[in-house]
């Protein structure tokens, strides 16, 4: 299933606004057992990593982390958050 | 004669920062005809911009900045004009719709492909503000956050009236000494002031990507504590040395080369 982020703003920035959209989430997706969750990032005009983490953070400890994908994009803010995210991670 | 004339008025704005016709006829004892001549040329010569401010035309040197309203909030013992009103985020609501104001300078020569970028640090270094001072404001909570376009530059200033970093900091390390120590560890290190939460990469998105892009810099300056990175974060560090002193609270400023 996609989750369209655009439907959580078109600056997507801080962490009190990602952990928001992350509960928000939760109460909204009902995924099938092994269901792939998709972030589609087309429409977001920005993206930050502290939002980004909440989200992901979130998605994965409730779903798993091999179920949570971010679909490609050519949002510089996108590419970049997610590059310092998993650099964070490693 | 006319070099000479020309050479000192660039000192005298240089200086001054910014300044009227008049003014400047006035100091140097000319006719507004000869000093209107003078500006004219050096405008045409790339060494001054030519600004206005209804009903007032006034000059800067070129690709520079004005952040002395800025200055004087940053500056004041206590805050309560409206004057202020403009640039001013109480909350993180109000500042994150102001990031939206981003999208009215591509109009102005902001490329669109930075746009995202350009939104992605500035919001990083608004939250700074407002994570690392709820309930530690001084007198006036929120972030200042101005954006300027001059000849080939966009400048962000976002500055706050809060604890500081080093005070924030010091929560999470008591080793933490010095303001410039803090700056350091805040943009390369991965710390957080509201540990045990996982946080701490704000900064470090920041300071990466103005490094590895082509013409962008930033600088930053809290109490006794100043840093800067990127091909134009010396140019900042300048213009926050001119204009904040030792500033309480923090105040970070970033320019992209846009044209």
């Amino acid at each position: 299933m996609k989750i369209k982020l655009r439907q959580y703003g078109e600056i997507l920035t801080s962490r009190p606004a990602g952990r928001e959209a992350a509960l928000t989430m939760r109460a909204q997706l009902k995924p099938d057992k092994k269901e792939k969750i998709e972030l589609d990032f087309e429409g977001v005009l920005s993206v930050g990593p502290s939002w980004l983490d909440e989200v992901l953070t979130f998605l994965k400890k409730e779903f798993g982390s091999k179920r949570i994908v971010c679909l490609p994009s050519s949002n510089a803010s996108v590419i970049k958050s997610l590059e310092i995210l998993e650099n964070d991670s490693v | 004669m006319k070099t000479e004339t020309k050479s000192l008025l660039l000192k005298f704005l240089e200086s001054q920062g910014q300044a009227r016709p008049r003014d400047i006829a006035k100091h140097f004892r000319m006719s507004t005809q000869a000093i209107h001549r003078h500006l004219k040329t050096l405008v045409s010569e790339g060494l001054l911009e030519q600004k206005s401010k209804p009903p007032t035309t006034y000059y800067t040197p070129a690709d520079t900045p004005i952040f002395s309203l800025a200055a004087k909030w940053m500056r004041i013992s206590k805050v309560n004009s409206t004057k202020f009103k403009d640039f001013v985020c109480e909350t993180r609501d109000v500042f994150t719709a102001r990031l939206s104001r981003f999208k009215n300078f591509v109009a102005e020569g902001l490329p669109e492909r930075d746009l995202p970028l350009i939104v992605a640090v500035s919001g990083e270094v608004g939250n700074n503000c407002y994570d690392h001072n709820l309930g530690k404001w001084r007198d006036q909570p929120g972030c200042w956050f101005e954006v300027q376009i001059t000849r080939h530059r966009l400048w962000v200033l976002i500055g706050d009236r809060g604890q500081g970093v080093l005070s924030s900091l010091k929560q999470v390390d008591p080793r933490i000494r010095t303001d410039r120590d803090a700056l350091r560890i805040a943009f390369e290190k991965r710390i957080s002031a509201r540990a045990p939460e996982r946080r701490g990469n704000g900064l470090k998105f920041v300071r990466n990507t103005i490094e590895t892009h082509k013409q962008a810099g930033v600088a930053c300056a809290s109490g006794n504590g100043q840093i800067q990175y990127g091909k134009l974060g010396e140019d900042c560090l300048k213009i926050i040395a001119k204009n904040f002193r030792g500033p309480k609270g923090t105040i970070t400023l970033m320019s992209w080369e846009i044209r």
